[in-house]
């Protein structure tokens, strides 16, 4: 074969595969928060991995403060107005849904301050904001907040707002389905065996 | 000889190449939260005095803590406090309006040495969206999606010591979700009320106690995540 035309066949194929591994790895998709890979159902056995740090939280002040001043001059036509009406209500929005987040990002967690901080917003003026804790109470399923929201049903006077407290106050003092099973489990390990 | 075996060579580079190109298949899924709140009622010994015979009800209650540490011993998995239930629904190829994904997976996401790893546990805990009617606007071009949606979802349980069934109706809140701003799919975000039954095990001997069920799954979330496959 002659050498002009095996040289040809070679830089053709180099070509060719720098090709094909060079646009798919471009078109590789990088994201800051890649998916979790996936592992089999038989995982890894025996592993306590250790808590997350806690995140920063933004209390209620912090939310109202960080809507933007006006700084339209007074004269302003009714379109602006609205327009920066709008805005607010959009940015109100986002900053209630992050809290939301945050609350429920709150219930996995057992030390005080996080308890605290959902027992504070028992009594956000935003229902949302006062929903979404108390749903983060009942999920956390800590015992701990059965006071706090005992205290939060008398210095409330809307009798809606005491019947949703007090529905997580008796979800709470229920027993969970863990604490039957394992009780049960203890009742069998007791029993006395039937063999002599 | 010398030039066929160069030959061989740059054939075996352009099929490397292409296989390595066909391995890389990347696909989006919609990924949300799952969170359940569930009472459960069961059936507890009788006791009677002299003219009254009482039947006795035990109320106890269920939370993602209660599914994931059932999960626990069917997946040999250990999950930490930080554990999660989530929901990923693939998002599948078709012209606007995008069907709803009727199978999901259903999976808990743990964090280990801060990396996210997830378990796939839909061979024991599915989930379904048995109808999902629409009363929704939906912009074709750029897509955007806003209404109401009334789907009806179920969800199984079956591992060694516990069996349930739920079902319920929720309307959904539609929105559109993207990715990398760019929109991509329709989302179906709410809150479920769901009543359902199951049986837990009491004992080897003694069987099981079937439980009646009632109570909230909410699904939350608008990430659209990118998987390669």
């Amino acid at each position: 074969m002659r050498p002009g035309f095996l040289l040809a066949i070679l830089g053709l194929g180099a070509f060719v595969l720098l090709a094909l591994v060079f646009i798919p790895s471009k078109a590789r998709i990088a994201t800051a928060e890649d998916p979790a890979p996936m592992i089999s159902a038989a995982g890894t056995p025996g592993v306590q991995p250790p808590a997350q740090e806690e995140p920063r939280l933004a209390g209620r002040a912090a939310l109202l403060e960080a809507q933007p001043a006006t700084t339209a001059p007074a004269k302003q036509n009714a379109q602006g107005e609205t327009l920066t009406r709008a805005a607010r209500e959009d940015q109100h929005k986002a900053q209630v849904a992050a809290r939301v987040a945050q609350l429920h990002d709150l219930s996995r967690k057992t030390d005080p301050a996080s308890l605290e901080t959902l027992l504070s917003e028992v009594r956000n003026p935003d229902p949302e904001i006062r929903q979404a804790a108390l749903e983060a109470i009942s999920q956390s399923g800590n015992r701990s907040a059965i006071p706090g929201l005992q205290e939060a049903v008398a210095q409330t006077e809307n009798a809606a707002e005491q019947q949703a407290i007090e529905e997580v106050i008796d979800f709470l003092k229920l027993p969970t389905l863990t604490e039957i099973l394992r009780e049960q489990r203890a009742i069998n390990n007791n029993a006395p065996s039937d063999r002599p | 000889m010398r030039n066929t075996v160069k030959l061989i060579l740059v054939g075996a580079l352009l099929v490397l190449g292409a296989a390595q190109s066909g391995a890389q298949n990347t696909v989006l899924k919609v990924v949300q939260e799952l969170r359940f709140k569930l009472t459960g009622y069961y059936q507890m010994s009788p006791t009677e005095n002299s003219s009254t015979l009482f039947r006795n009800a035990g109320k106890f209650t269920i939370s993602n803590n209660d599914i994931i540490n059932l999960l626990e011993g069917e997946v040999g998995v250990i999950f930490s406090s930080d554990a999660k239930l989530m929901l990923i629904s693939e998002i599948p190829p078709g012209p606007t309006p995008i069907p709803v994904d009727r199978t999901p997976s259903v999976v808990v996401r743990d964090w280990f040495q801060g990396e996210k790893f997830d378990t796939d546990v839909t061979e024991y805990f599915s989930a379904k969206v048995l109808t999902s009617i629409e009363d929704t606007k939906i912009n074709k071009n750029p897509l955007k999606a806003n209404g109401t949606s009334y789907d009806i979802l179920s969800f199984e349980m079956h591992v060694t010591d516990v069996s349930f069934k739920l079902q319920g109706f929720a309307k959904m809140q539609v929105s559109t979700g993207t990715y990398e701003q760019d929109p991509k799919t329709i989302i179906h975000t709410g809150k479920v009320d769901t009543t359902g039954s199951g049986e837990y095990q009491v004992s080897v001997i003694i069987g099981v106690k079937p439980v009646a069920m009632i109570g909230t799954i909410q699904i939350s979330g608008h990430d659209v995540k990118a998987y390669e496959e």
